[in-house]
């Protein structure tokens, strides 16, 4: 236990304002590919590329930190590739930071065809069907190849709307168990960081309990995991707030696979930092566009002939007007690319990842200025037009309980 | 004014000079389109796809590619017309601007694309068949006349009556000859009106217009050569398809610009042509390839290699072998994907079916055509020609390799069923615990 509490870091994290009201954060975060502002949001590139773009598309949004997944990357192109090549930053050429999830998450996505044991997960490449076994120390030495900035233990992973509450201790007491040995199992801690992942479904005895015991590791990191399943959004409210109190002020904290802006901003209330999601690159590629009014799916036909930008509000190159030296791209012509060429979901990609990162720089402004409490009830108001009976419910809870107040003008 | 003049011809063998005078050969020229653009010739345009260059958006498109003009077919953008109207009719603004061309890009309009697809109905007097994302349509010849005034093109193509027959009969003939000549008289009437009193000429942009020279013997379209000839005042330039037309065209337009709108043979082709006076090509070749996730790497140049076997023209990045190659598509190559990124992850997007593979192999086939190019007019101005293209074809294959992986999801509009055919696009995954091994 003594040599878990003093866990190498390799990064440094400064906290520079805190929200006067809320438990939102501005900090600042030192990893070993460049600093990176938080709250912030994360692009997911799956397979090491984002979807289309180039990585000097990605970088010109200005995302310094993106993630790759662990088991797609196992699968392709593979340990020894990665081993060959270099890692995962050579591979794609990318020189600002990576964060690599454990290959846990596909537990439950792919439950179908998991078998969790103590060792750890057996399942069928969905590939080529061959069986395959992931265990924390696997897991450590795949994301030790791909040589992510931060990488993530292995945990247990259930479905939080698992109806199976002995499963859900299980899980969580045996994700403690599998961080000692993705501790023990790390073979870079001086310049790759290892968060761990609190688990413990929406039970909030149990979240504490394996916060008590996360905290005790001394991970660079915190993030809290299970969540974003299809749960309520009350309880996922309830968990985040939860573990975000008991939490060491001087870490990063990461809420998993959380990407509907609604619900970056009240987490950031409620004291999150980091985020990530495929959402908004994979609802582009259905012609969806995140902007500050809502969700617009471009294939609509009202939106063929619809000649305005994709968001009004947003500077993004491409939403911007040719004269102000951007692409001047209308709804109407995502409508006519959609489904047809690639192309026009790289523009739209490109679009919500600008929005959600914009969302996330604009939200720590906020937080330095002193402004986070009216900042949210603009992008509320925004959405939702200001009509304080369409507000979700959920989240106007949410955010009482950290002093903010949604319905008062 | 579009202009197009020619700067020099292309110094030839004795054998050459003997034949008539005015023979096509190689020559290098400088178009100048009334909007201000400028193109030295020989050179290509890209081929669109519903008004992008497949794969790269806009910003791709200015910033890692040297394209200096796109091939955009109106059949990309009008679905269900004319019972809906399609979007771009009702846009305020030009084709250039709905598609967020890039600025110092030319912007050419066809009614179809080239090669198009053939279409089961025939053309009649006042419609063409066209095939668009919803099917089988007719576009009114006077809808792409009139379109011509409001999308404001640089570059207009008229319309080939094109018979779906490989040998059209004699009466075929009569009519495709008869249409092609209407059809132009009505572009050339809507660009050209007649002079409004005190208007005057050149006050308003005018695009290019380039007349079709129909697949057909010299005789069986003379009175059609003809009537281009008595029109040339009007006409910016001239577009063909197929190899063999090229030499139909009468001396007295030998001055215009010669447009090849179907180019899928490869560089081999392009240089034939090249010899054969043509000035610019729709290069369809250069997409398919980078579909195939195949890299070209040819260079034109002077010298002559020893007898050792012929090279490649390209490398099918699919092949394992690249699993862990960090070498970029090409050594010494000025892309944006040679600078930046090398053959392990072109492979590696390849293999995970990710969209990045296609993006980066076209920016690198775009600039090997910028190079290549670049280099014939170079050979031309220095007098190097006939000693670049012996000594190409000595040193080159002559066939593309074949592609062995999967391309990009292929579209619907892009391809005709001709019926029973196999699904365009395998399944990315499957069920494994049906037990059944089509995961049925």
């Amino acid at each position: 236990m003594l040599k878990m509490a003093q866990q190498k870091a390799a990064l440094s994290f400064e906290l520079v304002a805190k929200c006067s009201v809320s438990r939102a954060r501005a900090s600042t975060m030192i990893l070993p590919h460049g600093p990176v502002e938080l709250p912030m949001f994360m692009p997911v590139a799956t397979q090491a590329s984002l979807k289309g773009l180039t990585p000097e598309q990605l970088e010109s949004i200005g995302c310094r930190l993106c993630l790759n997944n662990t088991y797609h990357l196992g699968l392709k192109p593979g340990q020894a590739t990665l081993d060959a090549v270099g890692g995962a930053h050579r591979l794609q050429s990318w020189d600002h930071n990576i964060l690599t999830d454990s290959g846990g998450f596909q537990m439950v996505s792919l439950l179908k065809l998991a078998k969790i044991t103590e060792e750890g997960v057996r399942f069928l490449s969905p590939h080529d069907g061959s069986p395959m076994l992931l265990t924390p120390e696997h897991s450590m030495s795949l994301q030790n190849s791909i040589g992510s900035d931060i990488m993530m233990q292995l945990d247990d992973v259930i479905a939080t709307t698992s109806p199976d509450k002995e499963r859900i201790v299980e899980a969580m007491h045996r994700s403690v168990r599998w961080l000692d040995r993705c501790i023990e199992a790390h073979k870079y801690p001086e310049k790759q960081n290892l968060f761990c992942i609190i688990q413990g479904g929406l039970d909030l005895d149990l979240r504490r309990e394996c916060v008590k015991e996360m905290v005790k590791r001394d991970t660079p990191g915190i993030a809290i995991g299970g969540l974003s399943g299809g749960e309520e959004k009350a309880k996922y409210c309830a968990v985040v707030r939860t573990c975000t109190e008991m939490l060491p002020d001087m870490k990063p904290r990461y809420v998993m696979g959380v990407g509907y802006p609604e619900d970056l901003i009240v987490s950031v209330a409620l004291g999150a930092d980091m985020f990530d999601c495929v959402w908004p690159t994979r609802t582009a590629r259905f012609g969806n566009a995140v902007t500050s009014r809502g969700t617009l799916n471009l294939r609509h036909a009202s939106y063929a002939a619809d000649f305005s930008p994709v968001d009004e509000d947003c500077d993004c190159l491409c939403c911007r007007s040719k004269e102000d030296g951007g692409l001047g791209v209308t709804k109407a012509y995502i409508h006519h690319l959609t489904g047809k060429e690639t192309a026009g979901a790289h523009l739209l990609t490109m679009h919500n990842l600008y929005y959600l990162l914009d969302l996330m720089r604009n939200a720590r402004k906020a937080i330095i200025g002193g402004t986070y409490p009216s900042f949210v009830k603009d992008f509320f108001g925004k959405i939702y037009n200001y009509d304080k009976d369409e507000y979700p419910v959920w989240a106007i809870d949410a955010l009482n309980t950290v002093g903010i107040n949604l319905t008062e003008p | 004014m579009n202009t197009f003049r020619v700067l020099k011809t292309a110094v030839t063998d004795v054998a050459a000079t003997t034949t008539q005078p005015g023979a096509a050969t190689a020559r290098t020229g400088v178009l100048n389109l009334s909007k201000g653009f400028t193109m030295q010739t020989p050179n290509f345009l890209a081929p669109t796809s519903r008004g992008v260059v497949p794969h790269l958006s806009p910003d791709n498109l200015e910033k890692n590619t040297g394209v200096e003009g796109v091939f955009v077919a109106l059949e990309d953008f009008i679905e269900k017309a004319p019972q809906r109207i399609p979007p771009l009719y009702t846009y305020p603004s030009t084709l250039r601007s709905f598609i967020s061309l890039p600025s110092s890009t030319f912007l050419l309009l066809s009614p179809r694309r080239s090669p198009g697809i053939t279409c089961p109905k025939a053309n009649s007097d006042a419609n063409l068949s066209i095939l668009t994302s919803v099917g089988f349509r007719d576009l009114p010849i006077k809808d792409y006349v009139s379109a011509v005034v409001r999308l404001e093109p640089d570059i207009v193509l008229g319309i080939a009556d094109i018979a779906n027959t490989v040998s059209p009969g004699k009466n075929r003939v009569q009519k495709m000859v008869n249409r092609t000549e209407m059809w132009l008289d009505e572009l050339l009437k809507m660009v050209y009106p007649v002079a409004a009193a005190g208007e005057k000429e050149g006050d308003k942009s005018i695009p290019a217009v380039f007349a079709p020279i129909l697949p057909l013997e010299k005789d069986r379209q003379r009175f059609y050569l003809s009537h281009l000839v008595d029109n040339v005042e009007k006409l910016a330039g001239l577009v063909f398809t197929g190899a063999e037309f090229v030499d139909v065209v009468p001396e007295e337009l030998a001055g215009l610009p010669k447009l090849q709108s179907d180019v899928m043979g490869g560089p081999h082709q392009v240089l034939e042509m090249v010899g054969r006076g043509v000035d610019l090509f729709n290069i369809g070749f250069v997409g398919v390839m980078t579909d195939a996730g195949i890299a070209l790497h040819f260079n034109f140049t002077a010298n002559e290699v020893g007898d050792e076997d012929k090279l490649e023209l390209a490398t099918d990045m699919w092949d394992a072998k690249f699993a862990t190659d960090l070498s970029p598509l090409e050594e010494g190559c000025e892309c944006y994907t040679c600078k930046k990124h090398h053959k392990a992850y072109i492979r590696h997007c390849l293999e995970a079916k990710e969209m990045t593979a296609w993006v980066l192999l076209q920016l690198h086939n775009l600039k090997v055509m910028e190079r290549f190019f670049g280099d014939v007019r170079r050979s031309i101005e220095e007098g190097w020609w006939e000693k670049g293209r012996s000594a190409f074809e000595k040193k080159y294959k002559r066939e593309m390799p074949e592609g062995t992986g999967l391309g990009p999801r292929l579209r619907g509009y892009q391809y005709k069923s001709v019926g029973g055919d196999k699904k365009l696009n395998e399944p990315a995954y499957r069920s494994l615990d049906s037990g059944d091994e089509d995961g049925l």
